[in-house]
């Protein structure tokens, strides 16, 4: 886990549409990770196709020193974490928590009444911006799985 | 044979499947290259060819290079492994213009031993020949091997034989696999017999090399070791030119050609390890000092050995990763790929040429060009990817690990040192370690649990490899206008200077000038777009795309630039990628300035100015101010002209205001005023538009283009004063919002622009809303639609009309939605609103209160209608009864401003559209009661054209219309008769009339529809009692009537006229039945009946039939319930007669009570003096019946008797009744017949006394046919004593009768039960077979028991049911003893 840099996490909408995006890595603007984000869409659903059994599915690609990684709801929401790596090996373990722990924040502010599922709108939520903020900081938030966290935040 | 040597580039072949040899077809003069040694012997060394080896001073090598291309193609084109002369063999026919052609000197007459001397000569020479190439074929170590080919004159030559074999002996080849034939044969042949030939080769070639390679594995261990003596006279020569190759350079020759040999002789692993170990070597010497030989300086940077050297590293490398592809192992390909980028770049820091400089990126970008290049040819020769799948066993787990590990092990293990410290870059300090890195990142193999992969590992596309090498030419573009910048001129060599102390030469500068690096980044670019398109990832070739245009824009290819950003922002658009959108408008607006397309940059910018585009405050207003000043500023560069008018479909972009429009009522009226609203509404929150922005008008298109609203704003931009006389309310909502509204419903026709017109400010602020509120009045009857919405914008130079199609919502039956690609936000149309202005009364001057109200969901359509002024009641007094004529009075008032005809329509809607009803309108019951008794009544469900005329005028038949007065009301009665199915009925009144508008010549037909609905019960409920009447009854009432009640035997047979059949006495059966019929007025209204009659259904066609037409009222088909009972009767009586059944009424309703005395107290014609029957009213009628079956076999369980017929009206308590009498027929409950089966009947006193034995009559019939075999067995009872036989057996013949007398002596008072009888019929069953034993002895006797019923008992209960059921009892009233007088 401490190997792993998260550069960014998007979460996109079933029309490919994006729902949110949040950049952990100044070193490059906004817009790489949207155009990363969307170029990912196409993978995924390949993917996706493949294998459908595993909402997880690995490194997408690789473009630069950015590794994308994937992951797809049965509700086709796509979660994408792109990592900033050194020449390391990313264990899917510990991909999968990650994206287990922003699917949970997902399925929380989608449990929100008032949040319209199909909006297709950015999603703005305070409290989901700050459990995708310590995921993407490697922080525990409640409700995170702890054990695969270091014990101090890098 | 050459056709096999189009190898390409990618070969992954192996063994004797593939192409077996790279063949280099040569002259028959060519000979082997002399080998050294060959040459030191003879000493013709300056014959020797240009020698490669660095200590040759000829050689381009010397003194310290290391390996050279052309020993490459030595030992590809000149030095071969098998060495294959093709020879003819001499022919005599060959001498042209010998005369003694084809005469051999000896001819072929001596058959052994004798040679011709010519012949003889040639083949000594040619062996000769073939002779000294195989040894100095062997001196080199390839194998050599012949072939003669003979013509066809040699086939027919015996001596053949034994000139071959002296040729094959004289040049000593071996017979086999040295020496071959070709005879004469065609190219199927020919080309067999080389494959052959190769195959028989293969293992020649293979040795040769095997040779080769041991060879310089023996030369590679004689060189002294490499720490072992660094030679001190090497070190101060360092950099000179008399410096030799160094023991280390001698190894990597050495493994560079293993690695050569190995790879011709296709073993792949091996020349990887090679390759591998070669390349280990030539990297160490890139440090400022080698790790392998301690202390021996590195090659300088940027001298003409280390130039080659880099070279010969990359191909190196290449050759490495592509045999790693042959082998399948992708991840070890990219992984050696890689790190031979990760080593050079420490190395280019450490030459200073590190990625600030272009070299570097030049360096780069052609490095994974090139393997994109290579990973392309790999793919298209069948190389597949891998797929980096989460869990796959295969890859990116541990299979994959150890893989890694495998090959890291095998590359430190090699002897490059010791692997743990890797290359060290040098005392510099920035030393690169290369196997902590990667090494311990990858041998370590720190997999935990479950998998992992290293995605920098995983092999992608060539696409990927061609962006990077896309990016790297970006980079070398810019470092390179750097690099200009500073040393611009291009005839003086770049000199350091404080802040680039290492500036290029100026050789590279110079080169690096002469490349066009947008065109080279572009054509890299391209080829990733064709890759990830075939590759079918459409979303990155966008992302390319986008690039390829960035690039373009650099270039200066604006219109280039601006196709490809514009064929992009769809995408980006339709999927709500707004800040990539945003970047493409931005960079698209740049386009189209430079271009001069304004029009383009007016519609980027409107984009822009939508909240959506994320973007800064201030840039939002540069946005907006930039888009102003192009609109209104006369002096900006794009209004050097007038503009043509640009319209802009809004809903195809992203909007900054939108615009809904919808009617107030979903329905107008013809010539009044309907009210619409247009609502502009500014996008996003606070701040999304920085300043108000204005509108010059707003156009409304409606289905009808009369109909047209055109709502303008001439201010020019500077005035803010208010602008028309339109009444304005604003207010702000709980937001923030402000909400204003215009009230502009007078609009004046204006013929220029052909739409109703007001002038009005149209001034968008920021976070507001805008309503407008119009009122248009259609003058025609159709159904209204706003088709557009457009908002212009008007200036000197631009005509700016933004256009908003309203969205159909798809609704059942509408139009499929148009073609147009909408914006995503927009499909589901927002909830329909209206603002509302209430104001108070009383305080005009006080501001009104602005409140939106929902409306319902609906279309934007208002589907327009004259309105009806026409009031239509109804009057009634439900439930109505069934069968009855109701009365149904319909009272309309004319409600419009002038008199008019009305004509009604009233129409009983059927209960089910699938059923034929039979339920009936009309007017005149009388005359409907008429012509249904003369048979001829149609029921009609609907009345046409009924005139209405003013109430209490008498109804006119003429079809003299008559104008109803304004506010008169008109009436009019109808009958509505419904039949059998008590439901409601729906009755639909329409009040048609026809209005003449003022501007119109025609008359517009205007309707009015009423609908209302009636209950409908049934008047009369009846319930029927049989009670079964014994023989004396009838008896006596036969010996009244007739001799009849003569013993039936001495009958003589009677031919019933009315049925015609034959009734024989002895053998019918007779039945007398009470039949007690309560009928009950169910409804709440009071009734008078005149008759009731009870209608036998045997009489029922011979009765209603005929007195159809003579009696009145009493007519068959008057309230008969037809399909329901008369149907059924039909069927039932003639199944009855059938089957030989009677049924007679003997006596009517007068026995016991006077019923009918009731009801006619006063006897007489007068009707209304019938005395009516209230809700509720009870009246029990009593008939007789005699039920005469031929054969009480045949007989249905159910009969028929019949039904009432009941003649009543409903009664008025005002006394005067209109309606005629109606009849009602009431079904009654069909009789139960008993079965033709033997049954008892009782006969016992009217009561007994305790101690006073009495004498009870069982009686037996047995109407059956068949003589019934009986078992009677006796019951005691606990209150009698019974004394006789218990058990006994009779036999009763058919038709007879057997009594039994049983003599009680009763113990205790009360009602009491007798001993019961119970009668067993014994019916004897045909045999049944033998073998069912076992069942038999269930069924001893085999017999079915059937109980015989006793009719006609008393129950202890009480009288209700008089029919007993089986294992009734008979029970009698015993009084006590003392309670006898006598």
């Amino acid at each position: 886990m401490a190997n792993i840099n998260i550069s960014c996490i998007a979460i996109i909408g079933k029309q490919n549409n994006p729902l949110f995006i949040k950049n952990f890595n100044p070193s490059h603007a906004d817009l790489k990770y949207h155009y990363i984000a969307h170029t990912s869409c196409d993978v995924m659903e390949e993917r996706a196709t493949m294998k459908a059994q595993d909402m997880y599915l690995g490194v997408l690609f690789s473009m630069e020193d950015l590794s994308v990684y994937g992951y797809m709801t049965n509700t086709k929401i796509k979660f994408i974490t792109v990592l900033t790596v050194p020449d390391v090996i990313i264990k899917d373990l510990d991909m999968k928590n990650i994206f287990r722990r922003i699917h949970a924040a997902y399925v929380n502010h989608a449990s929100n009444p008032f949040y319209e599922i199909d909006s297709e709108k950015m999603i703005k939520s305070k409290k989901f911006e700050q459990e995708i903020e310590a995921i993407g900081r490697g922080r525990a938030l409640e409700g995170g799985n702890r054990n695969s966290l270091p014990a101090t935040a890098p | 044979m050459l056709s096999r040597n189009n190898v390409s580039y990618w070969d992954n072949t192996k063994g004797l499947a593939g192409s077996l040899f790279y063949v280099v077809p040569e002259q028959a003069a060519y000979n082997l290259p002399p080998t050294r040694r060959f040459l030191q012997q003879t000493n013709q060394l300056h014959l020797a060819q240009q020698s490669l080896s660095p200590t040759a001073p000829s050689s381009p090598l010397y003194p310290d290079g290391l390996i050279t291309p052309l020993w490459i193609r030595r030992h590809r084109e000149q030095i071969p492994s098998v060495f294959i002369a093709v020879v003819d063999l001499w022919d005599r026919e060959s001498i042209v213009g010998n005369a003694d052609n084809g005469q051999r000197g000896f001819s072929d007459k001596g058959p052994l031993g004798v040679v011709d001397p010519m012949e003889r000569d040639h083949d000594t020479s040619l062996a000769q020949d073939l002779l000294e190439r195989r040894k100095v074929s062997q001196e080199r170590g390839v194998k050599f091997a012949a072939v003669v080919m003979l013509q066809r004159s040699h086939m027919e030559d015996p001596s053949i034989e034994d000139r071959l074999n002296f040729v094959r002996k004289s040049a000593g080849l071996d017979i086999k696999n040295s020496f071959y034939v070709l005879p004469p044969s065609n190219n199927q042949e020919i080309s067999d017999f080389a494959v052959n030939l190769q195959r028989s080769q293969y293992e020649g070639s293979m040795n040769y090399y095997k040779e080769q390679v041991k060879r310089h594995k023996k030369k590679r261990s004689n060189l002294p070791s490499t720490t072992a003596s660094v030679r001190p006279g090497q070190q101060p020569h360092a950099g000179g030119s008399q410096q030799t190759l160094s023991v280390q350079g001698w190894m990597f020759r050495y493994d560079f050609k293993m690695g050569m040999f190995s790879e011709c002789k296709q073993d792949i692993d091996n020349a990887v390890k090679f390759y591998e170990s070669a390349y280990g070597l030539l990297i160490d010497m890139f440090p400022v000092t080698s790790t392998i030989t301690p202390g021996a300086p590195g090659l300088q940077a940027r001298t003409r050995r280390w130039a080659e050297a880099k070279v010969l590293a990359d191909c190196l490398c290449l050759k490495i990763c592509k045999f790693h592809l042959y082998l399948d192992a992708p991840s070890t390909a990219l992984f050696n790929f890689r790190r031979h980028l990760i080593v050079f770049k420490a190395f280019s820091e450490s030459w200073k040429m590190g990625d600030d400089s272009f070299e570097y990126w030049a360096w780069l970008g052609k490095q994974y060009r090139v393997f994109g290049d290579l990973l392309d040819i790999g793919t298209k020769a069948g190389f597949k990817l891998p797929i980096p799948s989460p869990g796959s066993v295969v890859y990116g787990s541990f299979a994959g690990m150890t893989e890694g590990s495998k090959d890291l092990n095998k590359f430190s293990g090699i002897g490059v040192g010791n692997g743990a410290a890797g290359f060290g870059v040098g005392p510099s300090g920035d030393a690169y370690v290369y196997g902590g890195s990667v090494g311990g990142g990858r041998g370590g193999g720190t997999h935990g649990p479950g998998a992992g992969v290293n995605p920098m590992l995983v092999l992608q596309h060539a696409g990927y490899f061609y962006h990077q090498s896309a990016n790297c030419s970006v980079q070398r573009r810019l470092r390179f206008e750097m690099a200009e910048e500073a040393y611009p001129d291009s005839a003086v060599a770049p000199v350091p200077t404080s802040s680039r102390p290492y500036p290029p030469t100026l050789q590279s500068m110079n080169a690096e000038r002469a490349i066009d690096h947008l065109a080279l980044t572009i054509e890299l670019l391209t080829k990733s777009y064709e890759q990830f398109k075939r590759h079918k990832a459409g979303r990155m070739t966008l992302f390319l795309a986008s690039e390829i245009a960035g690039t373009y824009y650099t270039a200066g290819k604006f219109e280039m630039a601006l196709k490809f950003f514009e064929r992009i922002g769809k995408t980006y658009r339709k999927e709500g990628w707004n800040l990539i959108l945003t970047s493409i408008l931005k960079w698209s607006i740049q386009c189209a300035k430079e271009l001069g397309f304004w029009e383009n940059v007016v519609e980027y910018l409107i984009e822009m100015m939508s909240p959506d585009m994320p973007a800064t405050e201030a840039k939002r207003l540069s946005v907006f101010d930039e888009l102003l000043s192009i609109l209104h500023t006369k002096i900006h560069p794009a209004n050097t002209s007038v503009h043509k008018p640009l319209v802009l479909p809004m809903p195809q972009i992203n909007s900054f205001v939108s615009c809904v429009v919808q009617f107030q009522t979903k329905q107008a009226f013809v010539a009044s005023a309907s009210k619409f609203q247009l609502q502009l509404a500014t996008q996003g929150g606070q701040g999304a538009l920085p300043k108000s922005f204005r509108l010059s008008y707003v156009l409304i298109e409606f289905s009808d283009p009369t109909l047209n609203h055109r709502f303008e704003d001439p201010r020019p931009l500077d005035r803010t004063d208010v602008q028309g006389s339109s009444e304005r309310l604003s207010m702000k909502d709980r937001t923030g919002r402000t909400v204003e509204w215009i009230n502009c419903d007078r609009c004046v026709y204006d013929t220029e622009n052909k739409a109703w017109k007001t002038i009005v400010g149209l001034d968008i602020n920021p976070h507001s809303t805008l309503v407008i509120e119009g009122a248009l009045t259609p003058e025609k009857e159709q159904i209204i639609q706003v088709t557009k919405i457009t908002l212009g914008v008007v200036t000197e130079q631009w005509n700016i009309a933004l256009e908003y199609p309203t969205i159909e919502c798809a609704e059942e039956g509408d139009q499929a939605g148009s073609q147009l690609n909408y914006m995503p936000l927009q499909k589901n149309p927002p909830r329909r609103q209206w603002l509302e202005v209430s104001r108070d009364p009383e305080d005009a001057s006080s501001s009104a209160k602005l409140k939106f109200k929902h409306l319902d969901k609906g279309a934007k359509r208002a589907p327009l209608l004259r309105e009806s002024k026409v009031e239509i009641q109804t009057l009634f007094k439900s439930p109505a009864y069934l069968d009855e004529f109701f009365p149904v009075v319909i009272k309309v008032r004319n409600g419009e401003a002038f008199p008019v005809a009305m004509e009604m329509d009233v129409e009983l809607q059927p209960i089910d559209p699938s059923i034929e009803s039979l339920d009936s309108v009309v007017l005149d019951p009388h005359a409907a009661l008429k012509s249904l008794s003369a048979g001829s009544f149609q029921a009609a469900q609907t009345l046409h054209g009924i005139h209405l005329s003013k109430a209490g005028r008498p109804l006119s038949s003429s079809s003299v219309v008559q104008d109803l007065a304004v506010g008169e009301w008109a009436e009019q009665t109808i009958f509505v008769k419904a039949l059998e199915i008590p439901t409601p009925r729906t009755i639909v009144c329409k009040v048609r009339y026809e209005v003449s508008l003022e501007n119109e010549q025609k008359k517009s037909s205007t309707e009015k529809q009423h609908a209302f609905r009636v209950q409908f019960i049934p008047p009369f409920d009846a319930a029927v009692d049989y009670t079964p009447q014994l023989v004396h009854v009838s008896e006596t009432k036969a010996t009244q009537e007739s001799e009849t009640a003569l013993v039936p035997i001495l009958q003589s047979n009677v031919v019933d006229e009315k049925y015609g059949a034959v009734i024989v006495p002895a053998l019918t059966h007779t039945e007398v039945y009470l039949m007690s019929t309560r009928v009950n007025n169910e409804g709440p209204w009071p009734v008078q009946v005149k008759e009731v009659k009870l209608i036998i259904g045997s009489e029922s066609t011979t009765l209603s039939e005929p007195s159809a037409g003579g009696r009145d009222g009493a007519g068959g088909l008057g309230g008969l319930s037809r399909s329901h009972s008369i149907g059924r009767m039909r069927d039932r009586k003639k199944s009855l007669q059938e089957v030989g059944i009677r049924v007679e009424l003997l006596d009517d309703g007068s026995i016991g009570l006077d019923g009918t005395g009731r009801f006619f107290e006063v006897s007489g014609d007068s009707e209304s003096n019938l005395r009516p029957w209230r809700s509720g009213n009870l009246q029990t009628f009593n008939h007789l019946v005699r039920v005469i079956a031929a054969d009480l076999d045949m007989a249905p369980e159910h009969i028929e008797i019949g039904y009432l017929r009941v003649q009543w009206r409903r009664f008025e308590d005002d006394g005067n009744a209109t309606a005629p009498f109606v009849v009602t027929n009431i079904p009654l409950q069909p009789l139960e017949l008993p079965k033709a089966q033997p049954y008892m009947t009782v006969d016992l006193p009217k009561d007994a006394l305790v101690n006073r034995p009495f004498t009870a009559r069982y009686e037996i019939h047995n109407p059956t046919g068949k003589t019934q075999e009986l078992a009677m067995t006796v019951e005691p009872s606990e209150g009698m004593v019974y004394a006789g036989v218990m058990q006994a057996t009779l036999r009763i013949l058919p038709f007879a009768n057997y009594s039994i007398r049983m003599n009680c002596y009763p113990l205790q008072a009360g009602l009491t039960r007798l001993p019961r009888v119970k009668l067993v019929i014994n019916k004897r069953k045909p045999n049944r077979r033998r073998g069912q034993t076992s069942h038999q002895l269930q069924h001893p006797e085999g017999h079915e028991e059937v109980l015989v019923k006793i009719r006609g008992l008393t129950k202890m209960g009480g009288p209700q049911n008089t029919r007993t059921g089986p294992g009734e009892t008979a029970v009698i009233f015993v009084k006590p003893e003392t309670g006898s007088l006598e």
